[in-house]
């Protein structure tokens, strides 16, 4: 089907007007990238694109207070790169600064939208990782309702169909994190990362773990969330066989979600090791 | 639909479809066939062009979005003459053009990082041109050609 219209709207009003409309269906534009992706993959089918990219409030950057609780709230329009350079994003966040500059090559981070990566839940380096450690929300309106899910919930959820639009971003603002994060890149792609793994900590001295969170990042795979793993170190004192034995249970859990073929059992290897340097790095 | 932009500093009205990406609009439509077409996906960076000062791939981009924008190509990096700029001008002096087909793609990378960071270091011109692919020159020479012009550049700008 070909694509009928190409509508560039001003204001999120007009937006939720246009996809609510069910006599057409339509797709969102923001940075463009997944839009371009379907159509050279056959798979654009839509009546119409509704470009958001030069609506000014989903490109705004602010604390808000909501519940009594502080956020940092970044518009869902801007783009990776414009949201590593903010002073906030800076000065409160400085891994969310590093894993936005870091995840892919300087033309991408000027064209995905932080809206987009979450919208496709496709994988860009560490971030979606990263926004799940500091336990950011996505507020997105489906149906004409508001609705705030947690990115981790956001990844696994099903029930929102597009088109929906996600409007920004929710940390919690106050969290004073130590973490480490290390990855193993595509040797031909140089930036472009194959494995990642962030583990990361409330800031304390002691080799206590305290509200640990381990969380992977593989290629086609998506975010893995070591929960188990985690609850598991939760309030001990990390050595080095508390690790060893970290290793033995994250492959258990990968096991349950990946089988034990060849490959899935390279993929393990990969990802528990890196979980094993990273808790090195932190605590011992 | 019809767009209007500025094209390596002319206005250009050209007629589009609205899923038509900016490579298309650009190689196909305006003849800009110094913006080559490789993966189309992305990853490899022959299509790089300026947006806004931006490095953007013009694969992955549609031609709709760049309404009202500014669009360098690497038609537009010569000088007026046509010679090539200093830039270009270290690309052949330090070899690092072999096949040439990613060479476009790396000129207009390195043009936006001088653009945003006069003084680079070779980490960053590294992270600069991480989205360009060669696969004939191993990536030294062309670290070594951006880094000269960085110097050259900010040599003109003090003796100024």
């Amino acid at each position: 089907m070909a694509i009928n219209e190409y509508l560039k709207v001003n204001t999120v009003q007009d937006v939720v007007q246009l996809i609510s409309d069910s006599s057409k269906t339509s797709q969102i534009i923001s940075g463009g990238v997944g839009i371009a992706l379907q159509r050279k993959d056959g798979f654009l089918n839509c009546d119409q694109l509704i470009d958001i990219s030069r609506i000014e409030e989903l490109k705004t950057v602010a604390k808000v207070n909501i519940n009594g609780r502080s956020y940092l709230q970044l518009g869902a329009a801007l783009s990776l790169y414009q949201a590593a350079c903010n002073e906030f994003v800076k000065s409160d966040f400085p891994l969310l600064e590093k894993v936005l500059l870091e995840c892919c090559d300087p033309a991408r981070r000027n064209a995905y939208t932080l809206g987009g990566r979450l919208a496709t839940k496709i994988p860009v380096g560490m971030l979606l990782p990263t926004l799940c450690a500091l336990d950011a929300t996505v507020v997105v309106i489906d149906h004409g309702n508001m609705k705030k899910v947690s990115v981790l919930n956001w990844l696994i959820s099903e029930e929102f169909e597009e088109p929906f639009l996600i409007t920004a971003i929710l940390i919690p603002i106050g969290q004073k994190i130590a973490y480490s994060l290390l990855d193993v890149k595509r040797r031909n792609y140089p930036g472009e990362i194959v494995v990642g793994v962030l583990v990361t900590s409330n800031d304390t001295q002691s080799s206590q773990a305290d509200n640990i969170k381990i969380f992977g990042s593989v290629d086609k795979y998506g975010v893995v969330n070591l929960v188990n793993v985690a609850d598991y170190l939760n309030g001990k004192s990390l050595s080095s066989k508390l690790i060893l034995q970290a290793e033995e249970l994250t492959n258990q859990q990968l096991r349950s979600i990946w089988g034990d073929d060849e490959d899935a059992l390279y993929r393990k290897r990969v990802l528990s090791t890196l979980i094993s340097r990273c808790l090195n790095q932190m605590y011992l | 639909m019809r767009i209007q932009f500025q094209l390596n500093g002319k206005t250009v009205e050209p007629e589009i479809r609205p899923d038509q990406t900016l490579l298309s609009l650009l190689r196909d439509t305006l003849g800009m066939i110094g913006v080559k077409e490789g993966c189309s996906i992305g990853e490899c960076g022959t299509c790089s062009v300026l947006v806004n000062d931006e490095l953007r791939k013009s694969c992955i981009m549609l031609a709709a979005q760049v309404n009202g924008c500014k669009v360098v190509t690497i038609e537009g990096i010569a000088l007026e003459d046509g010679s090539p700029n200093d830039l270009q001008q270290a690309f052949i002096d330090h070899g690092s053009i072999q096949c040439g087909f990613c060479t476009p793609g790396m000129v207009i990378a390195s043009e936006a990082l001088l653009i945003h960071n006069p003084s680079p270091t070779r980490d960053q011109i590294r992270d600069a041109i991480a989205g360009n692919l060669c696969r004939c020159t191993g990536y030294q020479q062309i670290i070594g050609a951006i880094e000269e012009t960085a110097k050259h550049r900010q040599a003109v700008v003090e003796e100024k």
